[in-house]
C-alpha cells in the first residue's frame, strides 16, 4: 500500500514539482496550470458523483461563486489570496443552500434541478438592468483586469506563472490528501453506504440529510477554491463557466478517469485538458474528436480508464479474485446508482 | 393596470407554443419512461432535423452569403416534402444511436451517468458536424412557410402559426392513438410499465427500444422544422429548446405524459405571461423559478411516479 502511494502519488508530484527547473516554460505550463486545478475540481466532483452517487449537474455554480468573489475581492483591494479562500468558503455557503434545497430530489430530477438552477444562475448574473448584480458580476463581459498576486514583491504572472504552477502544486497536494483522509474517515464509509443502499443506510443510523450536507459542503469548498484560484490566474473571470460545455468537460473528466476511484478524475484531466487546450486551433473538429474520445472511453470502458486498469490488474492475484466475486455479487444484488 | 384585450394575444401565444413544446418535451418523456434514460442529444436532434430541411430545401444563390460556400443539394424541395425525409432520416439516427450507444450502456452499472455523458458527447459531435459544414452563421429558410394571416376579432393569426398548431396537435393526437391502439404501441407501453414481464409475454423488448428512441429523436427533428420556421437557424439552436423541455418535462414528472402535456402549456402561458407584463428577457427565468419551486414542493414533479 505504501509502495503504491509513493508510485501513484508522490512520485509524480515530486516530478512535476521540478519540471520548471529542467524544461523549457510557456504554454505547457498554463496547460499544467489548468490540469491542476481542473484535477481539484474532479477530485471533489467525483467525490459527489462516485463516492456519494449524487447526479449532480451543477459544479460550475460553486466554481463560479468562488471565482466572482474572489475577482471582486481583488478589484476592491483586498489581497486576492484572502479572495481565494473567502471565495471557497462562499461556495461552500452555495452548496449548503444548494443541498437544503435539493434535499428531497433523487436521480434524474437531481440531476436536471441542478443544471437547471446552474442556467438560471447564469440568466440571472448576465443581466445588466439590476445595478447590484451588475455591480458584482458584471454583466454579460464578466470582470476584467483582476490585480495579479504580489505576494514575496514580485507579480506571480511574470516568468510563465511559475509562482501558480507551485500554488497549484501546493492546493493539489492538500486537497488530494484532505480528500484521502475524508474517503478513509466515517464519513467515507457513509458516503459509499447512502450510494449503495440509502434506506438501508438510514435504518443503520446514518443520518442522510447529514452526510449529503457534508458533502456538498466540502465538494463545494474545493472547487470554489480551484475556481478562485483560476480567476486570480487568468485575472478574468465571466459568465461562460457556467455554460454547459464547461459542466460537460468536468463531468466527462470524471467519468473518462472512472467513477469513484481515487485517481479517476486526475488522469481524466490530464488526457481531456491537453486534449481540449492543443486543438482549439482546429476550431470546431475540437469538440468533434473530444466528443468522440468521450464516447469511445464510454463505450470500452463504461467504468472509467482507471477502473479498467484496475480491472485488469485485479484478476491476478487470489485476493483480486475475492474481490472481482465481491464486486460481482454487488452487482449481482442490484446495486446500481440509479 | 393592463387592459383586457392585451391579455388575449399571449393567452393565443401560449396555447400555440405550449403545443410545440409538449411535441418536443413528448419525445423525452417517451424514451424516459420506456428506455428508462434521459436523451440529452435531443436538442441535437432538433437541430439535424431543421438542418437537414434547410440543406433540402435552399436554392444554390443563397449559399454565398457569409463569402464561403456552403453545402446546399440544390433540390429545392418545398418545406412540406422536405420535413419527410428530415424526419425519417432522424428517425434512423436514434435507431442507430439506440443500437450503437445505449443499448451497450443499458446493461451495465452506472447507466444514469454513462448514458448521460454519452448523448452529451453526441450533442457535442452532431453540434460539430452541423458548425464544420454549415459554419457558425444563423440561417432562416429561403421562403415561409406559407403566408398570410387570418384576423380574430383583434387577434391576428399567421397562417405559420395555425400550421404549426394543427401539426403538433395532430402529431400529439396520433402518437396517443399509436400508444393506445396498435400492436407496437401497446408493447411500447407495457415495456414502459413492466420491462420483465412484458418479455415474458413475448414482446420483442429490442425492437420496442429501437423503435421508441426513433420516434423520440422523429419528434425533436419534427419540432425542430416548425420552431425554425420562426426562430434563426444555428448549431446552438437546439439548446434553448432543449432546456424548456427539461423544465416541462421536471415540472410535469419525468416519464409522466399528461404530465408532460400539462406542464408544456403551463411553462408557456407563465413564459407569455412574464413577457408581456415584465419584460422579454425574465421570461424563461421564471420558467426557472416555477421548476424550481415545483421540485421543492413536490420533488417528483406534479405527476411523477416513483422509480421502481
Amino acid at each position: 500500500m505504501r509502495l503504491r502511494t509513493i508510485f501513484l502519488f508522490v512520485l509524480p508530484v515530486a516530478i512535476l514539482s521540478l519540471y520548471p527547473r529542467v524544461a523549457e516554460q510557456g504554454y505547457l505550463t498554463y496547460t499544467l496550470i489548468l490540469i491542476l486545478a481542473y484535477s481539484i475540481i474532479g477530485f471533489y466532483y467525483n467525490m459527489l458523483l462516485g463516492n456519494v452517487g449524487i447526479p449532480f449537474l451543477g459544479p460550475m455554480v460553486p466554481y463560479a461563486v468562488g471565482g466572482y468573489t474572489a475577482g471582486y475581492l481583488a478589484l476592491n483591494g483586498y489581497n486576492p489570496l484572502i479572495g481565494i479562500v473567502v471565495g471557497s468558503f462562499f461556495a461552500a455557503g452555495s452548496g449548503f443552500a444548494f443541498s437544503l434545497l435539493s434535499n428531497r430530489v433523487r436521480g434524474l430530477y437531481m440531476a436536471l434541478y441542478s443544471l437547471v438552477i446552474t442556467l438560471f444562475f447564469h440568466q440571472l448574473i448576465v443581466r445588466s438592468d439590476i445595478p447590484a448584480i451588475f455591480h458584482i458580476f458584471v454583466g454579460a463581459i464578466g470582470q476584467n483586469n483582476i490585480p495579479d498576486i504580489t505576494l514575496g514583491g514580485f507579480r506571480w504572472r511574470l516568468g510563465d506563472g511559475v509562482a501558480y504552477y507551485y500554488l497549484g502544486i501546493l492546493l493539489f497536494v492538500g486537497s488530494a490528501i484532505f480528500l484521502k483522509i475524508l474517503l478513509d474517515s466515517r464519513f467515507g464509509v457513509a458516503f459509499k453506504a447512502v450510494r449503495d443502499a440509502e434506506v438501508y443506510a438510514a435504518s443503520l443510523g446514518i443520518g442522510i440529510f447529514r452526510v449529503k450536507v457534508i458533502a456538498f459542503l466540502v465538494s463545494s469548498f474545493f472547487i470554489g477554491l480551484s475556481g478562485g484560484f483560476l480567476t486570480i490566474f487568468y485575472q478574468a473571470v465571466g459568465p461562460d463557466i457556467l455554460e454547459t460545455s464547461n459542466m460537460l468537460l468536468f463531468f466527462s473528466m470524471v467519468v473518462f478517469g472512472g467513477l469513484g476511484t481515487f485517481f479517476g478524475p486526475v488522469v481524466g484531466a490530464f488526457i481531456l485538458v491537453p486534449l481540449n487546450n492543443y486543438l482549439t486551433p482546429y476550431g470546431a473538429w475540437r469538440l468533434f474528436a473530444w466528443g468522440l474520445a468521450i464516447l469511445f472511453v464510454v463505450l470500452v470502458a463504461p467504468e472509467g480508464a482507471v477502473g479498467k486498469a484496475e480491472h485488469l490488474l485485479r484478476g491476478r492475484s487470489i485476493r483480486g479474485l475475492i474481490g472481482s466475486a465481491r464486486a460481482w455479487t454487488r452487482t449481482a444484488s442490484g446495486t446500481s446508482t440509479s | 393596470m393592463v387592459e383586457t384585450a392585451l391579455l388575449l394575444p399571449p393567452l393565443l401565444s401560449a396555447i400555440i407554443l405550449g403545443s410545440l413544446y409538449a411535441l418536443m418535451a413528448m419525445g423525452l418523456t417517451l424514451i424516459y419512461s420506456t428506455i428508462r434514460i434521459l436523451n440529452f442529444a435531443h436538442g441535437a436532434f432538433f437541430m439535424a432535423g431543421a438542418y437537414i430541411v434547410w440543406w433540402l430545401n435552399t436554392p444554390e444563390s443563397a449559399t454565398r452569403l457569409f463569402g464561403t460556400m456552403i453545402p446546399v443539394s440544390g433540390l429545392q424541395l418545398p418545406l412540406f416534402v422536405a420535413v419527410i425525409p428530415a424526419v425519417i432520416i432522424i428517425f434512423g439516427a436514434g435507431v442507430v444511436t439506440q443500437k450503437a450507444l445505449i443499448l451497450p450502456l443499458i446493461r451495465k452499472p452506472n447507466t444514469l451517468i454513462t448514458t448521460l455523458v454519452a448523448t452529451l458527447a453526441l450533442a457535442t459531435i452532431l453540434e460539430s458536424v452541423a458548425t464544420v459544414i454549415f459554419g457558425g452563421g444563423r440561417f432562416s429558410y429561403a421562403q415561409e412557410l406559407v403566408v398570410g394571416n387570418v384576423r380574430l376579432g383583434e387577434l391576428i393569426v399567421t397562417y405559420v402559426e395555425i400550421i404549426q398548431f394543427a401539426v403538433a396537435i395532430g402529431v400529439l393526437l396520433a402518437l396517443y392513438l399509436f400508444l393506445k391502439k396498435s400492436r407496437i404501441g401497446i408493447g411500447m407501453r407495457a415495456v414502459a410499465q413492466d420491462l420483465d414481464a412484458a418479455s415474458l409475454c413475448g414482446i420483442n423488448t429490442q425492437t420496442v427500444y429501437l423503435l421508441t428512441f426513433g420516434i423520440g429523436a422523429a419528434l425533436a427533428a419534427l419540432a425542430g422544422f416548425l420552431l425554425t420556421n420562426i426562430i434563426f437557424l444555428s448549431p446552438s439552436v437546439g439548446a434553448t429548446p432543449l432546456t424548456i423541455a427539461f423544465i416541462v418535462v421536471v415540472f410535469g414528472g419525468i416519464g409522466s405524459v399528461p404530465g408532460t402535456v400539462i406542464a408544456s402549456y403551463v411553462v408557456a402561458l407563465v413564459q407569455q405571461y412574464v413577457t408581456l407584463l415584465l419584460d422579454p428577457s425574465w421570461g424563461l427565468s421564471f420558467a426557472f423559478i416555477l421548476m424550481i419551486a415545483v421540485l421543492i414542493i413536490r420533488p417528483r414533479g406534479l405527476f411523477g411516479f416513483k422509480e421502481t
